[in-house]
């Protein structure tokens, strides 16, 4: 019997060194790591990622690659959520917002220190505190931030020509703005308009409308809350986003320059059924793709009462799950990812670089939106909304709710604006 | 080796039942994981608040109080309703037309073909079905459109139209659902005796008076089955008001399952997601319940 006791005693021990043996002294061996997008539409970039992650094999010799998961953007915070929640099949890496994923969730690891210098360093101030959240980095502002933080002016030059305009010629303020899309807008005999002038979002994403209608706000000196963000009457109500409110929905149903049918912009921009949009760098990747016939210019977004500079409702970057099991192999990663654009191997991405350096690189000079780009990181950034946790989706649902009964002239755009006001008090103050 | 032991028992009423526990077993772990651990789980979620288990506070009751006086959850309430009412009648009154057609067909290859023709559409995923509407839809180069210009008739804004919005994706779930509802009605037209119209138009009665007072007595099993399953569809509608519209313009197809759909995952209201997914749950159950016992005292 006390042989007996002997033996199980000792079976259990030898049972425990081996358990513990596996994650003390065995060496990991044959991982492929993970990174999660939500951006799909960049394949070419997505396949120079996952290249590049041979070359992680280099430091890492037991990392055979890293696999570039494109989980489709509709509805990808439920995927991020359930894998990373359930930290079961959960990625190393993500892009995602700051704010959701380190804010609202604490899933995301803090940035190690060289890295964070590294960025303070060479990044454009622009995207600089992309990735920050109550004071730490977690993100590194990658290849879509500076593509994705800031919208452009997108103009088509052949229908500026068939306007009998000048090619080369672009607005600079909304009044301009305005002028140029009741130029190029196009009707048929009913009146109704087949070509917009001017594209706006109207339709889709809640948050992807309120997004393209900042732009607006903020040029007419709107705002969607106070700059400590803990109130949003007396600002996303005020005179001015009245007034900017007004304007969109005048776009529609006074000048008639944009329509409720045209379909989203980017799309009806490719498909030449708008001559004007505002969108973001990344377009010019996509539309290259898509449409590759189209003739068009880029330039910075026309001025009402205020310039608009950098800044935009989400705040993507690339971003580490804190409770992976390959947290140090992750950021050394992003690290080869970040320092192999600054060599502008970028390209395929359609995105400009968020890299100082890469600013007068040969890629940034070939791209149409180069000149545009440089003037917007010139102007003063615009609010960041980006700091307000998980209520940002919320609180942008609601504007565009706002947004909607305006365009479709359910309500006027004061009571539309009013009712938000209460909504977003309501919310920040929770 | 243990389990095969266990299910042969010593008699053969031991081994019948035995075996009998074992099979159900494995359905029985597959409920309570897939349905009824979430379930549970998500009733207990409502008496909590917080964007994740990390940050979870209980509050009883109140998030019960919220959602109910929330303007925008009552509206997906409404718009459901809406939905239920355009697309579940139409479906099933247009599936039992187009059957007794199909019944009167004699040939039977031919058939085959048309009811695989209706059938075929539920063979897609309802987002692909979304994305084709969404083409056949467009305003302006959408094939729906197209057809009313050649014809003469105005172009429509469809899902861009605050009015047409909603008919418009009913229209959708009637194309998708249509096919399987004729496949029941016709499996059943098929099954009635040709003897009992043979024996009612010796007696003079006209091809109406068959229908009203043959077919559809003898249909009514399958009217109440198709009824409950489209009811149960039509309210859970999610995948094509998803993909098509996001629930507007301006939320007039904000359905009840989007609007839990975006207070869970997009705006990490798990507890208030949770109270949404309990009434509507219990109001699935109430309707089944009722069309059960409707069906137990009304069926021929």
């Amino acid at each position: 019997m006390k042989r007996m006791k002997t033996v199980l005693i000792l079976g259990l021990v030898m049972g425990m060194l081996f358990v513990n043996g596996q994650s003390l002294f065995a060496a990991k061996k044959n991982i492929e790591l993970t990174y999660w997008t939500s951006m799909g539409q960049h394949p070419k970039f997505n396949k120079w990622m996952e290249d590049l992650g041979k070359e992680l094999t280099k430091t890492y010799p037991y990392v055979k690659g890293v696999k570039i998961i494109a989980v489709p953007y509709e509805g990808y915070e439920a995927k991020y959520l359930s894998a990373m929640e359930g930290k079961v099949g959960a990625p190393d890496m993500f892009n995602g917002m700051v704010y959701d994923w380190a804010g609202a969730h604490d899933f995301c690891d803090s940035m190690p220190e060289y890295l964070v210098k590294n960025i303070e360093e060479h990044t454009v101030p622009a995207v600089r505190k992309l990735g920050v959240w109550d004071g730490k980095m977690y993100g590194v502002p990658g290849s879509t931030a500076t593509g994705s933080s800031f919208m452009m002016l997108y103009i088509n030059t052949d229908m500026l020509e068939e306007a009998g305009m000048d090619p080369n010629n672009y607005p600079e303020t909304i009044d301009e703005l305005l002028d140029f899309a009741k130029k190029l807008t196009k009707r048929d005999a009913s009146g109704k308009v087949v070509r917009a002038g001017y594209a706006i979002r109207y339709s889709g994403n809640p948050t992807g409308i309120t997004e393209k209608f900042l732009p607006f706000l903020h040029t007419f000196g709107g705002r969607m809350m106070s700059p400590d963000r803990k109130r949003a009457s007396g600002y996303i109500n005020s005179s001015e986003s009245v007034e900017a409110l007004q304007f969109f929905t005048d776009l529609v149903n006074k000048y008639r320059v944009s329509s409720l049918e045209i379909g989203s912009p980017a799309a009806s921009f490719g498909h030449k059924l708008a001559a004007m949009i505002f969108r973001e760098g990344w377009v010019v990747g996509w539309l290259r793709d898509n449409a590759p016939n189209l003739r068009y210019k880029i330039y910075p977004l026309p001025t009402y009462r205020e310039k608009v500079g950098v800044g935009a409702l989400f705040t993507w970057t690339d971003l580490v799950y804190k409770y992976g099991p390959n947290k140090e192999e992750s950021w050394k990663y992003l690290e080869l990812v970040w320092n192999n654009c600054l060599g502008g191997v970028i390209i395929d991405g359609g995105a400009p670089p968020p890299w100082k350096e890469d600013l007068n690189c040969s890629y940034m000079i070939n791209r149409p939106d180069r000149e545009a780009t440089t003037e917007m990181m010139s102007r003063a950034s615009s609010p960041n909304y980006g700091y307000i946790g998980a209520h940002l989706t919320e609180v942008a649902s609601i504007m565009a709710d706002a947004i909607g009964d305006s365009l479709y002239l359910k309500k006027t755009p004061k009571t539309a604006l009013d009712e938000a006001a209460v909504k977003v008090d309501a919310l920040l103050m929770e | 080796m243990k389990i095969i032991d266990f299910i042969r028992g010593r008699t053969f009423y031991e081994r019948k039942e035995r075996s009998g526990i074992f099979f159900v077993s494995i359905a029985f772990i597959y409920f309570v994981t897939i349905y009824y651990y979430p379930l549970i789980q998500s009733f207990l979620f409502s008496f909590f608040t917080g964007p994740s288990s990390q940050n979870r506070k209980y509050v009883g009751l109140a998030t019960y109080k919220k959602v109910l006086s929330d303007p925008l959850f009552l509206l997906s309430v409404k718009n459901t309703f809406y939905f239920v009412i355009l697309a579940v009648p139409t479906t099933i009154v247009l599936a039992l037309i187009i059957a007794t057609f199909l019944n009167y067909v004699l040939n039977k290859k031919l058939r085959d073909i048309l009811s695989f023709m209706f059938f075929s559409p539920l063979m897609i995923s309802f987002v692909a079905a979304a994305l084709i509407w969404e083409w056949i839809y467009h305003p302006i180069y959408g094939l729906l459109n197209n057809l009313f210009l050649f014809i003469g008739l105005p172009s429509q804004g469809w899902l861009f139209n605050a009015s047409q919005a909603m008919p418009s994706i009913a229209i959708m779930q009637i194309w998708l659902r249509l096919g399987f509802d004729i496949m029941i009605f016709l499996s059943a037209l098929q099954a009635i005796p040709g003897e009992y119209y043979e024996a009612a138009s010796i007696d003079g009665a006209s091809g109406f008076s068959c229908f009203k007072h043959i077919t559809l007595p003898l249909l009514n099993p399958q009217i109440v089955f198709v009824s409950i399953i489209e009811l149960i569809f039509g309210f859970q509608v999610f995948d094509l008001v998803y993909t098509a519209t996001h629930g507007g313009p301006t939320n007039v197809t904000r359905v009840i399952i989007l609007h839990l759909y975006e207070t869970a995952f997009k705006w990490y209201r798990f507890g208030e997601a949770s109270v949404v997914a309990v009434f509507f749950f219990l109001f699935l159950l109430s309707i089944s319940i009722l069309q059960w016992k409707f069906r137990r005292t009304t069926t021929y």
